[in-house]
This record gives C-alpha cells, sequence and structure tokens, in this order.
C-alpha cells in the first residue's frame, strides 16, 4: 500500500469548519444586496387542471405587493397543471407576510380536468391520461435479458416466486429547500441559487430566458444538505420576477411547497422469481419492476434492478422494468436512486430463498457473489474492483452476526420482544465515471495553494477531499491547500453537479490532472534553482518541499520555488473511465465499470403487541477503494446510517388518493428521526479501501452507497418475527398486519 | 367577576392566535413592545370576555379535567390597516442595542433577526416550528425564532451564533464541532450550537443522553446527528 503523506490522514479537518460554526455559510438566502422584495407562489389545488384565467388585481392593490408573474412569462410553465400543488403564480412583495395575504387574494379560474392518481388505475387499458405521456401512462418500459430465464429457472431445486413492494415513497428534503435570490443589471442575471449544480443551473437561466453564457452569473456557496432532486424548482419564477420588477426579488420555497414541488422518492413494486439448485446456486432470475413516477417522465427508476442484476452470478435473467406516471408530485432523484428501493425488494426473495434451501442467508449470498474475475453483467466490462464479498464479511463482523444468527422467530428476548438480525448488500452502480470536469488551481508567490472550484458545497466534504487530491499530487502539506472561490459560474470552470457520488473522485480527478499540470511548473522552476541545476524528473516533493531524489537533504521550500515563479496556475480535465493499471488479464487502456460495495447490516427487536421496531444495532460497510477525506467519509459513512433508519422505519410520503395532494408535506408529518429516535450509540462502520484500478488515487465515490441498504432492517424484522413485511417503510401497523393483527 | 385560578404557569401569557386576534395592530409610529401595544391604542372601549377554559392543576383544588372560567381583558381594537411600515422596535441581540425601523408585529423573531439585524447566522428550515434550525436563546431559554415574535422579544436578552465568538475567536463549544466534525451543511448548525449552549450554562459535562435530550428539537437531514451530539458531550469541557 502506498505511503500518503495526505490522503486519508485521521485529524485533517473541514476547509469550511470556521464559517459553519459561526453561522456564516452564505447560502442563497442570505444574501443582502439593499433592499429586496421576497416572493411566494400559488399553489394549483387540483391533481389536473387548465388555467382559464387570473386575476392578481386584489392582489396587486395590496399594499406592499409589487408583481406577479404566471405561465404566460415563467419560461417553463403551462397553462395546464399535472398534480395538486403545482406552481400557478409567483408573487414578489415587500415582505413575506405580504406575499402570503397576496395569494390568498388571487383569483384562478381553472378547468378541473379528470385526474389519475393511483399507478394500478394509471396502467389500465381506459386509464385517463396523465396528459404528459401520448397515448398512455406509461413513460418508459426496459427489458433486459440475457440467456434463458425460463430454461435457468427450470434447472432450480427451489424457486421463489414474490409480489412484492411498494418501497418507500419519501421526501428527503434538505433541511434548506430551494432558495433563489435574482437580480439583473443591465440585461445580466446574478442569481443566488440553493443547488448541487451550478454550472447546470447557468446553463438553465442562458436557455430558459435566452441569453447568452456571458450574460449570466451563478453564485451557489453553502446550501443546506443536498440529496438529489430534493429542492423544489424556484430559479426560474425568481428571475422572471427580478426581470419584471427590476429588483433583487428572493424567492425562498417555504416548507410545503418544498414537499410538494421538490422531486421525491418513487416507490417501486416487483414480481421477482429467483430458482437455486439444493447447493445454493442461483441457477435463474426474472424480475419486473413497477415504479410510481409521478409527473416526472424523466424520472431515473430504470436501474432499480442493478443490485439484483449485477451483485449476483447469473446468466440466464431477465429484468423488466415500468415506469408508470401519474398525476402526483414529480419523483426524482434521491441518493442511491432505484438501489435502496431495489435492494429493499430483492433482498426479501433472496432471504426467502436461504430459508427454503435450509441455507444461512449470509451464507446463501456470499456463494453467489460476482468475483473480479467476471465480467460486469450489465456493461459487459471488467470492474475496476470488487469488494463485495469484503464488505458483507465486515458488515457481518462488526455487527456479530456468526454469533448472534439464528432461525427466523426463533429467538425471544428476556422483555418478551423478538430478537432479528440480518445481512444485505450488493455492488452499487454509482460513484463511477463522470466526464465533463474541470478544475483550476493556482499558487500563490508564498508557496501556498488556491483551488477554485465550479461546484457547491453540500456539506459532504467534497471541497475538502478536492484540497486532499492536490495537497497530495503537488506533494504539499495539507494546511498549504486551501478552497478558494468556489461556486461562482463566472469566474470557475465546470466542475460538474454534485451528484450520482462523482464529485469526490471525478471532479477530484481534475483536480489531481491541474495539481499535476501545476507539478510541472514547479519541477520545471525548482530544478533551476539547484546548484548545479537539476532535471525535473531527478526531483520529488513532499510536506511542501522539493527535493532530490537521490538526497533529500538538498530541497526548496515550496515558498521558495513560488517566489521565484509566482505565476503558477494548474489546470485539469477529469480523466476518462479506463484501467489506469492492469487488472488480472486486462491491460491499462480498458474500458471499466467502477462498482463500489456496500453493505448494511441491522440487528433488531420486535414488539409483536405494538409492531415497533428498535435498532438495537447497525453496522454499515462500504468499499470506496481509498479514503481521502477521512474525517468526512467517516461521517458520511455515519450518516448513512441516519438516512436507512429514516428510509426503513420513518419518512413517508402520502399522498390523498382522491385529491392527489400531499397530507403530510411537513418535517413532523413525513417523519425525520430526531435525537431521541436515532440510537446514536449503536451504530459502527467499516470502510474499506479496495483500490479502484479507474479512480484518482483508486478512490470511488461514497454519498451513495452508503444509504442503499435499509432493506437490512427489514429482512432483521423478518428473522424476529418469522414474517414478511414486504413494503416499506416498516411502521408499526404494518408489522403489527403482516402478523395478522390489524 | 369570577375567580381567576392560581395555575402554575404564567396567566399572562398570551398565545400568538389571541394576541393578533384580539389585540389588534397598532397604527402610526408608537413604539412596538409586548406591553406597550396593549396599552397604545386609542378610541374605542375596553372590551372583556369571558372564555372557558380546562384547567389541569389549581391551588384552589379544582379536579384535573375540570373547567373554570376566566375573564380575558382585551385593549380596544382598532381598525386594522394592511400598512407596509407600523413601527419602530428596539431588540438587544448579542449584548447589542438594535434601532429598527419598519416592522410589523407579525414579523417573527427570525424574519427581524436576519432580514432587519442582518444577522443570517440564524437559518430558517421550516418556519413553523418543526425543525429547530432558527433556535436562538432568549432570556437564557433556546426557542424556535420563527415561533417568537418581535415585538414579544422587546426588552430581552438575545443570543444568536453570532454571539459565541469573542472578538473572531470560536468558543470552546464551536471548536469542538470543529474538531468532531459536528456539521455537513452546517444549515442546521447554528441551532444546534444555541440548544447546546443552553445545556452547558446548566451542565457544562453532560451525558449523552441529557444531550439528546436537549437537542430533541433540532432536526438534522443531513443525519450528522451522532457527531452534533458528540460535539455537545465534549464542549463544554
Amino acid at each position: 500500500m502506498a505511503d500518503y503523506a495526505v490522503l486519508g490522514k485521521p485529524g485533517q479537518l473541514d476547509k469550511q469548519a470556521a464559517e459553519v460554526v459561526t453561522g456564516q455559510i452564505e447560502c442563497a438566502d442570505d444574501v443582502y444586496l439593499g433592499q429586496r422584495l421576497f416572493a411566494r407562489i400559488l399553489e394549483c389545488p387540483h391533481a389536473k387542471a387548465k388555467v382559464k384565467s387570473i386575476d392578481v388585481s386584489a392582489a396587486m392593490a395590496l399594499e406592499g405587493v409589487v408583481a406577479t408573474v404566471d405561465h404566460t412569462e415563467v419560461p417553463g410553465w403551462t397553462a395546464e397543471k399535472y398534480y395538486a400543488g403545482a406552481p400557478v403564480v409567483a408573487v414578489a412583495a415587500v415582505d413575506e407576510d405580504t406575499c402570503y395575504r397576496a395569494l390568498r387574494l388571487i383569483k384562478v379560474d381553472y378547468e378541473v380536468l379528470p385526474a389519475v392518481i393511483s399507478p394500478d388505475e394509471a396502467m389500465k387499458p381506459n386509464a385517463p391520461l396523465v396528459g404528459l405521456w401520448p397515448d398512455n401512462n406509461m413513460h418508459v418500459r426496459t427489458d433486459l435479458k440475457r440467456g434463458d430465464a425460463d430454461a435457468g429457472l427450470a434447472k432450480a431445486d427451489v424457486v421463489v416466486d414474490e409480489a412484492l413492494g411498494w418501497s418507500t415513497p419519501h421526501q428527503h428534503s434538505p433541511i434548506e429547500g430551494g432558495n433563489c435570490t435574482a437580480w439583473w443589471i443591465g440585461g445580466h442575471l446574478y442569481a443566488w441559487v440553493s443547488t448541487q449544480n451550478p454550472h447546470g443551473e447557468h446553463s438553465g437561466f442562458a436557455g430558459s430566458f435566452k441569453l447568452k453564457h456571458n450574460m449570466v452569473s451563478v453564485y451557489t456557496h453553502g446550501n443546506g444538505g443536498g440529496f438529489g432532486g430534493g429542492r423544489a424548482p424556484v430559479q426560474i419564477p425568481a428571475a422572471a420576477l427580478a426581470k419584471k420588477t427590476g429588483k433583487v426579488v428572493a424567492l425562498h420555497s417555504d416548507r410545503q411547497y418544498q414537499f410538494i414541488n421538490a422531486a421525491h422518492q418513487f416507490p417501486l413494486r416487483a414480481q421477482i422469481k429467483i430458482g437455486a439448485k439444493k447447493d445454493g446456486t442461483i441457477t435463474g432470475i426474472k424480475a419486473e419492476y413497477w415504479g410510481d413516477s409521478g409527473t416526472n417522465v424523466g424520472t431515473p427508476l430504470t436501474d432499480c434492478h442493478l443490485p439484483l442484476s449485477v451483485t449476483f452470478k447469473c446468466p440466464d435473467a431477465s429484468f423488466k422494468v415500468n415506469g408508470i406516471i401519474t398525476n402526483t408530485q414529480p419523483t426524482g432523484y434521491y441518493r442511491c436512486v432505484a438501489h435502496p428501493g431495489g435492494a429493499f425488494l430483492m433482498n426479501i426473495p433472496l432471504d426467502k430463498l436461504a430459508v427454503k434451501l435450509g441455507m444461512d442467508p449470509l451464507e446463501f449470498r456470499l456463494k453467489n457473489l460476482v468475483t473480479l474475475a467476471d465480467k460486469d453483467q450489465l456493461s459487459g466490462n471488467p470492474n475496476s474492483f470488487n469488494g463485495i464479498k469484503e464488505t458483507l464479511q465486515a458488515a457481518a463482523d462488526k455487527i456479530g452476526y456468526a454469533a448472534k444468527k439464528h432461525a427466523p422467530g426463533a429467538k425471544t428476548l428476556p422483555d418478551g420482544r423478538k430478537h432479528g438480525i440480518a445481512v444485505t448488500g450488493h455492488l452499487d452502480g454509482h460513484g463511477g465515471y463522470s466526464p465533463g470536469r474541470a478544475a483550476i488551481i493556482t499558487l500563490r508567490p508564498d508557496g501556498t495553494c488556491y483551488i477554485n472550484a465550479g461546484i457547491s458545497r453540500t456539506g459532504c466534504g467534497t471541497n475538502t477531499a478536492h484540497c486532499h487530491f492536490v495537497a497530495e499530487t503537488l506533494g504539499m502539506k495539507y494546511e498549504d491547500v486551501n478552497t478558494g472561490v468556489y461556486g461562482d459560474t463566472s469566474s470557475t470552470a465546470n466542475g460538474g453537479m454534485q451528484a450520482g457520488s462523482t464529485n469526490t473522485t471525478q471532479t477530484g480527478a481534475a483536480f489531481v490532472m491541474a495539481a499535476k499540470d501545476a507539478r510541472v511548473q514547479v519541477m520545471e522552476t525548482a530544478a533551476a534553482m539547484f546548484t548545479p541545476p537539476v532535471k525535473p524528473e531527478d526531483l520529488d516533493a513532499r510536506d511542501s518541499k522539493v527535493f532530490l531524489k537521490s538526497d533529500p537533504t538538498k530541497s526548496k521550500t515550496y515558498a521558495e520555488v513560488c517566489a521565484k515563479n509566482g505565476l503558477i496556475i494548474g489546470r485539469g480535465v477529469g480523466w476518462n473511465a479506463v484501467l489506469q493499471r492492469p487488472v488480472l488479464d486486462w491491460p491499462v487502456g480498458t474500458s471499466c465499470t467502477q462498482r463500489p460495495a456496500c453493505a448494511g447490516a441491522a440487528e433488531v427487536a420486535v414488539d409483536t403487541d405494538t409492531g415497533e421496531i428498535e435498532i438495537l444495532n447497525y453496522a454499515n460497510a462500504v468499499d470506496i477503494g481509498r479514503i481521502v477525506f477521512n474525517q468526512g467519509m467517516y461521517s458520511q459513512a455515519e450518516g448513512g446510517i441516519e438516512h436507512m433508519i429514516a428510509q426503513g422505519m420513518y419518512w413517508d410520503y402520502v399522498i390523498d388518493a382522491t385529491t392527489g395532494m400531499v397530507l403530510n408535506p411537513c418535517f413532523l408529518e413525513h417523519r425525520f428521526p430526531g435525537a431521541l429516535d436515532l440510537p446514536l450509540d449503536k451504530y459502527s462502520v467499516s470502510i474499506l479501501e479496495g483500490d479502484s484500478a479507474v479512480g484518482p488515487y483508486g478512490a470511488t465515490g461514497a454519498g451513495e452507497p452508503v444509504v442503499a441498504n435499509y432493506s437490512a432492517i427489514a429482512c432483521a424484522v423478518y428473522n424476529a418475527i418469522g414474517v414478511w413485511v414486504t413494503e416499506s417503510p416498516l411502521h408499526p401497523w404494518r408489522v403489527l398486519k403482516a402478523l395478522g393483527k390489524a | 367577576m369570577s375567580e381567576e385560578p392560581k395555575r402554575e404557569e404564567d396567566s399572562s401569557q398570551i398565545s400568538r392566535r389571541e394576541f393578533l386576534k384580539d389585540a389588534g395592530l397598532v397604527v402610526g409610529g408608537a413604539t412596538i413592545g409586548s406591553i406597550a401595544i396593549l396599552s397604545a391604542c386609542s378610541g374605542g372601549a375596553e372590551t372583556t370576555k369571558t372564555v372557558t377554559q380546562t384547567v389541569t392543576k389549581t391551588a384552589t383544588g379544582t379536579a384535573p379535567g375540570g373547567t373554570t372560567t376566566v375573564t380575558v381583558t382585551s385593549p380596544p381594537v382598532t381598525k386594522v390597516v394592511e400598512a407596509a411600515a407600523t413601527g419602530t422596535l428596539e431588540l438587544t441581540v448579542n449584548k447589542r442595542k438594535y434601532s429598527l425601523a419598519a416592522i410589523k408585529p407579525e414579523y417573527t423573531l427570525a424574519y427581524v433577526l436576519r432580514e432587519k439585524c442582518m444577522l443570517p447566522g440564524t437559518k430558517i428550515g421550516c418556519n413553523r416550528g418543526e425543525c429547530g434550525t432558527c433556535t436562538v436563546i432568549v432570556d437564557g431559554r433556546n426557542v424556535y425564532s420563527c415561533l417568537v415574535l418581535a415585538v414579544e422579544a422587546a426588552g430581552k436578552d438575545i443570543q444568536t451564533v453570532e454571539g459565541l465568538a469573542t472578538n473572531g475567536q470560536i468558543n470552546k463549544l464551536q471548536q469542538s464541532f470543529v474538531n468532531n466534525r459536528g456539521f455537513q451543511c452546517g444549515y442546521c448548525t447554528p441551532g444546534f450550537l444555541m440548544s447546546a449552549t443552553v445545556l452547558l450554562q446548566k451542565k457544562p459535562k453532560p451525558t449523552m443522553d441529557e444531550v439528546r435530550e436537549a437537542v430533541s428539537g433540532n432536526l438534522c437531514p443531513c443525519g450528522n446527528m451522532v457527531r452534533n451530539v458528540k460535539s455537545i458531550v465534549e464542549g463544554g469541557a
């Protein structure tokens, strides 16, 4: 294992910590530009309707109301509304209270249209059309076949065929919702946006308002979290109001609006058939999935099968996915996208099959895993690393699975509750290759370095991770590299989206390239400073000193080098997903697929009278190739446990079947577990370093694999009570229902 | 006049709903304060009404669940005017006096701190008392500033996250958050810091369970609760 000077070292702190703990992280709503107007949005009360007319006269007569905009002035809004809560009018006024009074005075005449709320109804042949897809309500249908699934299943000694779901629909709302402060000066739009993708927003504004890109500036510094699609889109109406009023407009999406209009996690259902021989070898898989996409025809549900289709060796398999649209709120990305739900659905039949075979469920999984020698069952490429076996084992070991395991329903605790334990895991589809990222670094005349990053800060530690990459590559001390400008699209290169678990490593790869570029200039400058002069290739660097490889006592400090050359700038663009070193028989340059392994182990106590589940222990294990920002990585893996507990037990997006309205658009009723709910002293974390052959320094992304295994809770509950809860979250009433008590 | 029961809680507290409904709005440039607003109205007559309330416990021995009548005296109701600006307000925040103009009675403390005092450290997560992001300290208690009217906070000692550091030096609690990574995005952090400050004043070396209780009203959607709590456990030492 290489000896890294900076990478992965514990004790290296977040570069923006001081700003955070003083409350000075500047978010989109914290921007003071003199007087500003505030804005709020009127929501459509109907699941499907067409706006016939809007009368804002009473609202405009209210003192303090400045302007309103509707679909005729907001690019992207239409007269047709397709879900309850959709934006209809945005109003700008002198303060928030006046905005709310104004909203109540706006009169909208709707033509109410027949809507379809439930996906089961939407799938029927003569269902009303949602209106966003021609001819029917099925916006996507995929059919992946390999080998002959029926023949494979026919070879099996034991088969399970299970109807499963729905998996947890949820609004993973970050604490800061959609926020945008917009201002036009001389035809140039300035916008402070809470976003995971500042450069993407930049392009969005340019497209929507038909602006040249050099007439748009987007600023994104702090963001109150960011887990995917979970920000209500407010940027375009904010900019529209700012344009109309000529003033600074701050549109803060209030919590209800945020819960309704931010993309929420789609629920999934499945029919999964798996067959295996007596010895536990899987011979065939046939899986079909359905997802309720709400109104989002682009919702990313089609790889819900991936945990199953990629992780377990099975050449005879078929995977179908059906995406259904309904007149309900838009779905979209959440961390790990379709995998937590897909994993919940697949792990139930896997455990059922193991029990039928008389095998321990973990042994059954270990027996059927793909190995590094196998080509990826989806892409056909080699994997850049494969840590699934070690990761499952790590989670199992941390929770003490071997000593604690037992047959389903077999163990009762002294207090009468049932004990359960389970381990689940898979190779994940995130943290892989994502092109289109660039980075710049500047060295100051005193030998310290600024990184200039075209990304936002959502808190997962990527900004700090990038400093780690640069310090390591340059051979600088960690404290000599700092975050400089970030999230300002008019002065940064496009760092890409902070999503897909790609920001640390793919934008990080761009920073590695930028540091390598700067390093060439550093070595050239330094080489000429030695007496006699040496060649750049004779030099190395560590601890902010450039030294002669043959005699490390001969060195120049970075301060000395930069005093000589104060204009060193490094530029980098992210690299390709090809093997950077040989893997088995595959040479450097082979296209590969990167799949971090993730596993979760849960130990639970279930009260069979109340249905309540207590998490006794949770072990989260992930192989992310290389730890970059040590403290950040551990806090991600611990935090992942909290997200998994939320997905498995608390979060639930409830839509009224008749009106299509969200019934719980707030934190208390779409329950976010707090300090008294979470078993804070019962978390354990294993982070493996399997050295990916494509990632920078072997690193892959981690933000998503760490939240993928709430299925471990479901499987542990089965192990406790001996009956399956096939729908999540596992509310107490669902447990009681499964027990036949409700 | 019926007898007023002696109750454990301060019966002069009025709820936000009662205040807005019964007290009316002050017109003109009168100073607004929680006491002043009840007396600055002019014209009209004082009204009284009788309200039947259920009490849980009284010194006079009314049985729990029993009812009693309470007389609520309201000041004269003045015309409700939807004015853009209605008054000035003096607030003491982090030991500094702020003289603020254009304050409406319905403004929350959170809104006034951010928009009028120009102290953006207090963030707003839900504006409806469900997340604790906007937690500040008022007279030694951690409160949700989105549920406190700015006018109610007049004359009280208000502390926000901006008041924790001294001359640019962060305090021990903040340093503990830095060292332990008691944050991810940092948006909920000011709220946690203020709840923690109140706890640590009473208990400089709290147990994990005492900290969990103290921050039970602070949500952390990023999922950093374990480190937030650890930062506080170690934050007073």
